[in-house]
């Protein structure tokens, strides 16, 4: 009695009709109460495969800021000529009936400065060059400077002073910025205004234009390096997310499935030959494991006819149910048990759901081209583009099952596969992307780049169903040139 | 054999898509969800609740338990109507702990005078009846019934859940199929 009013109950308990009286329908003010509640945020929420892009994006943003920092570097050549010129500007502009002596200060007071600078070390004027190269100010800037009277008091010790320091060398503008005037005595309210030219007045296109910009300790300069006309042999390291979907008609229905990206490691060997100093050939073999997974609900009216009293008070039945997988529809046998009270009548709904998982390897030729957008000394900004031809090496499909019937779980015994996916032995496939490679010598170059990846022949051989590959992956590699 | 033709496609990717969108906040795919099981998860709060009224309360508790706690389930271990049915019967269970004093004490004295007369519920004996029935019962019984014969629970996770013995649970369910026995005899000899 027990058992049986348990099953009444359960068995009445799962019908969601609602009859006449909607009894079972919650009022709509349920709803309305509930959606202000269910809309407020808590934090932030980023999917990761969302993170995997930021990351991508990331690097092509960081790949560019390096490359901008190098290619100005590379550019800029430096000479004595350009300092010379800047000083001369410097004292021109005084205009004040105090020209010399408020000059010959000056002049002192920033040689002093910038002298033991220039002399012992290259790195300041450099650094002091990017300063002026990131000032694009068009219009002409005046500094005010205060000159102490004490130094305007004594004009024979500037001179002194500017004669000691003839024999230095003349220093790039910059440098006379910061000795300048800022420092100079402001004690007294009586002081002599001087305006003056400073670095900033000059554009950057003229500063860089100005080629005969150099240190006076004589800095070799730098020779971009060249790759053209040589081979390269590396090997790189491939993160992938990649999807696998379904679409078109199975046995049993229409089906279509989503995108779900799952996450493998892969690698390979490249050989890279550069053309010209911006285009480069590109080869080599890799590994590409493709998986994929799905979860899907069936509907299957029972058939009493094959089903067998175990004798311990449960009953088995075996239900063949056809299985989708984004690589084709597989056939199953599921074999489940269940109390023998249950008494599941011929023709009654029952319920399975399926997990599959599959993994595909497949060995992989890539044949790409690789285009420098922008070349520097040391990094290159490229895009890239290519095929791969994928030939299959092993397929390992798994899957799970359940059957439900009133939402209770039956014991499921055995699953079988009666047959597997019906895919193809070898696909062609595509591949864009863009990265940046920085040459660490005139022999070894390390790279990455971002890479998006799509099918162009078909996975799955099925009629009416075609399956979809797709995906992302970040190729990050080291190649050795001879 | 299973016949082909009752067969009914369904690509679980188009739920999960749902709850894609409604981790997103996206209201439409809320109301989706919502609509879609809203009878299966208001008929479990009717089961723990005394009337319609609490079992508002409480169906609104879950629904802020599920979405925003949508991002714990994990579609590969679980499906998500019975994902969700947990934490419908949670939330009643939260409920009753925060509102009620759940007596696994009551006699079944206590429970006849809480009982309806028939004649006014028993025309049908539907799902509507049962669980009107399963309504009077002392919180205690309820609850055990509840989670025993609807929820499938067995007795070693409804003591860990409810903080009581085995035995307890089972006496309790004993009692409340006794008392729902008795009443639906009686009803089905009227």
């Amino acid at each position: 009695m027990s058992d049986n009013l348990e099953s009444y109950f359960k068995k009445q308990l799962s019908d969601e009709s609602s009859g006449k009286d909607d009894w079972n329908v919650p009022s709509d003010a349920v709803w309305e109460k509930t959606l202000p509640k269910i809309q407020k945020r808590k934090g932030i929420f980023i999917p990761w495969r969302y993170l995997y892009i930021l990351g991508m994006a990331l690097f092509i943003v960081s790949g560019l800021l390096l490359f901008r920092t190098e290619y100005f570097k590379s550019d800029i050549k430096t000479s004595q000529g350009f300092a010379q010129n800047n000083s001369e500007d410097t004292s021109q502009n005084i205009n004040t009936g105090q020209k010399e002596k408020v000059s010959s200060s000056l002049e002192t007071i920033k040689e002093k400065k910038t002298a033991k600078m220039v002399a012992n070390n290259k790195k300041p004027v450099e650094k002091g060059l990017f300063q002026g190269n990131k000032h694009t100010v068009k219009q002409t800037k005046t500094e005010h400077l205060r000159i102490d009277k004490t130094e305007r008091e004594k004009p024979t010790m500037a001179k002194k002073a500017k004669t000691q320091n003839e024999a230095l060398p003349k220093t790039p503008e910059p440098f006379r910025e910061k000795a300048n005037g800022k420092n100079i005595g402001t004690k007294e309210p009586n002081t002599v205004l001087a305006t003056i030219e400073t670095n900033e007045t000059r554009p950057t296109k003229e500063m860089i234009a100005d080629s005969s910009f150099s240190l006076a300790s004589g800095r070799p300069d730098i020779e971009p390096v060249s790759n053209k006309g040589k081979l390269g042999f590396g090997v790189f390291f491939l993160p992938t997310y990649n999807s696998t979907y379904i679409s078109g008609e199975m046995s049993l229905g229409k089906i279509e499935t989503g995108n779900t990206y799952l996450f493998s490691a892969n690698y390979g060997f490249e050989i890279k030959y550069y053309l010209t100093d911006r285009f480069a050939i590109a080869t080599g073999i890799q590994r590409t494991q493709i998986k994929s997974w799905s979860k899907s609900i069936m509907e299957f009216a029972y058939d009493s006819s094959t089903e067998q009293d175990m004798g311990n008070g449960e009953t088995e039945n075996t239900s063949e149910i056809p299985l989708m997988t984004p690589f084709g529809e597989i056939g199953t046998s599921i074999t489940y048990r269940f109390p023998s009270t249950g008494n599941l009548p011929d023709g009654e709904l029952m319920e399975s759901n399926f997990e599959t998982q599959q993994e595909i390897l497949y060995i992989s030729i890539p044949v790409g081209i690789e285009y420098n957008i922008v070349a520097s000394r040391k990094i290159n900004w490229f895009a890239e583009g290519g095929l791969l031809f994928n030939q299959s090496l092993n397929n390992a499909t798994d899957f799970s099952s359940r059957v439900i019937h009133d939402g209770n779980d039956m014991k499921v015994m055995g699953e079988e596969m009666e047959n597997g996916p019906d895919y193809t032995n070898n696909f062609l496939s595509y591949y864009i992307g863009t990265g940046i490679n920085y040459n660490l010598s005139s022999s070894f170059q390390i790279g990455g780049s971002a890479r998006y990846f799509d099918n162009l022949s078909k996975l799955n051989l099925q009629e009416n169903m075609s399956t979809h590959l797709n995906g992302f992956s970040l190729k990050i590699g080291i190649v050795y040139f001879y | 054999m299973v016949n082909n033709s009752t067969y009914i496609i369904k690509v679980h990717t188009d739920e999960l898509k749902t709850i894609k969108k409604c981790l997103r906040k996206d209201p439409r795919a809320q109301r989706d969800l919502y609509d879609k099981y809203k009878r299966k998860w208001f008929m479990i709060c009717l089961r723990y609740a005394q009337n319609k009224s609490e079992a508002e309360d409480i169906l609104q508790e879950g629904l802020i338990s599920v979405f925003n706690n949508l991002r714990q389930f994990d579609s590969r271990k679980a499906n998500f109507p019975a994902w969700s049915n947990k934490v419908m019967v949670n939330a009643a269970l939260q409920h009753i702990r925060k509102w009620k004093k759940l007596d696994f004490n009551d006699s079944i004295d206590d429970f006849k005078n809480q009982i309806p007369d028939q004649e006014d519920i028993f025309d049908t004996i539907g799902a509507k009846e049962l669980t009107l029935l399963i309504q009077k019962l002392p919180e205690g019984y309820k609850v055990v019934f509840n989670m025993y014969v609807v929820e499938g629970y067995v007795h070693k996770e409804i003591a860990e859940i409810l903080g009581i013995s085995e035995s307890t649970s089972k006496t309790q369910l004993l009692k409340a199929k006794k008392m729902l026995r008795n009443q639906l005899e009686k009803v089905l000899n009227y």
